[in-house]
């Protein structure tokens, strides 16, 4: 079998030959030059696919698989507990209007407080003091309307009393109910109290 | 170094957010305001009525009652008293008088209210405190020549003040 290639030769100008010329020789080629051409370029035509297709083959095993990398995220919920109340002030003020003529004691309740609650922690209390001493009167204090606990009824001093007891995690409220007790024997008067309510566990 | 420091103070802070949780309190201001208080009841009401003589020719039987009492309840000063008045003075010859028992304070004794239309003392020196069920005596009386006194009603009112 033979074959006819054309080539394209650059006749350098050094040879004394005119400019840029194309020859184009002819140039037979025997079988096994042709076979190892085609040979060589059989290869390149299947190696070049194989290859690129290995390549594209372990990029896209490199996508897939890429490799992984972990830190560690640290959540922490602390003991939280909160607490408001709804006023600043309470007056309680022991009229006549509701003394019984005859008895000695005379009293005056007031529910206009509300203390609002929060807390993540188990077996939480609020309890209740006064900074007055000594106090002329006497005020009783009461939970009602308690969404949670348990109230506990004081009269109101100096050393902590247990106000509402029993609270689980919750957010919740209760009224306050103060009673002002005053005996007609004791005179008028006035005491001022700083109520201070404390959450905390029991 | 750094790590040791970050561990140090989340610690801490850790620890100052649960002293935090531990109490957490609020305040409020609660004044307790006693005024003054006086206060009287009385219960009633009274019938008094003279349908008889004194043996003798010596006038007309009186008639007395003590049937009804008075409570009172005072914290205003020491020397509280209780007054009483009648809407209307009774006519020559008709006398009403009062007296008031009182525990707390001093009587007066015997009081003539037939025409006490402006207020006399009847207990003085009240004290601080309550008086209970204390007697509330009346003594009707009236003369032969004033003579007969239809059925009236009368307003006794007692009232009780520093």
């Amino acid at each position: 079998m033979r074959v006819r290639t054309m080539e394209r030769t650059k006749i350098p100008r050094e040879n004394g030959i005119f400019g840029l010329y194309l020859i184009t020789r002819i140039a037979i080629f025997d079988g096994k030059v042709l076979r190892e051409k085609m040979k060589s370029f059989f290869s390149k035509m299947v190696i070049y696919p194989i290859a690129i297709a290995i390549f594209l083959l372990l990029s896209t095993q490199a996508a897939f698989c890429q490799v992984s990398r972990s830190h560690t995220v640290t959540v922490i919920v602390n003991p939280v507990t909160v607490m408001q109340l709804s006023t600043g002030t309470v007056n309680l003020n022991i009229t006549g209007a509701d003394a019984i003529a005859g008895q000695d004691e005379m009293s005056v309740t007031d529910q206009s407080t509300t203390i609002y609650w929060g807390t993540n922690c188990l077996a939480q209390k609020i309890t209740i003091e006064t900074n007055l001493d000594p106090q002329q009167f006497k005020v009783m204090s009461l939970a009602v309307s308690q969404t949670g606990g348990t109230p506990v009824e004081a009269e109101i001093s100096t050393t902590p009393k247990d106000f509402l007891r029993d609270i689980e995690r919750s957010s919740g409220n209760t009224r306050v109910r103060y009673t002002g007790i005053a005996l007609a024997s004791q005179g008028i008067g006035t005491d001022s109290h700083l109520i201070t309510f404390t959450i905390t566990t029991q | 170094m750094k790590k040791s420091i970050m561990i140090i103070a989340l610690v801490a802070l850790s620890a100052f957010a649960f002293q935090m949780s531990l109490a957490q309190a609020a305040n409020q201001l609660v004044t307790l305001e006693v005024k003054v208080v006086n206060k009287i009841n009385i219960s009633g009401p009274v019938s008094l009525m003279i349908d008889d003589a004194i043996p003798g020719g010596a006038g007309l039987q009186p008639v007395s009652d003590n049937s009804t009492s008075y409570n009172i309840t005072h914290n205003g000063s020491a020397i509280g008293k209780i007054t009483a008045a009648v809407n209307s003075p009774l006519p020559a010859g008709i006398k009403l008088e009062l007296t008031l028992a009182s525990t707390l304070g001093t009587s007066t004794g015997i009081q003539d209210i037939s025409n006490a239309t402006t207020a006399i003392d009847v207990v003085g020196g009240i004290n601080q405190g309550k008086d209970a069920t204390q007697m509330i005596t009346y003594d009707f009386s009236a003369t032969p020549e004033a003579g007969v006194f239809a059925s009236t009603v009368k307003t006794v009112t007692l009232t009780v003040t520093d």
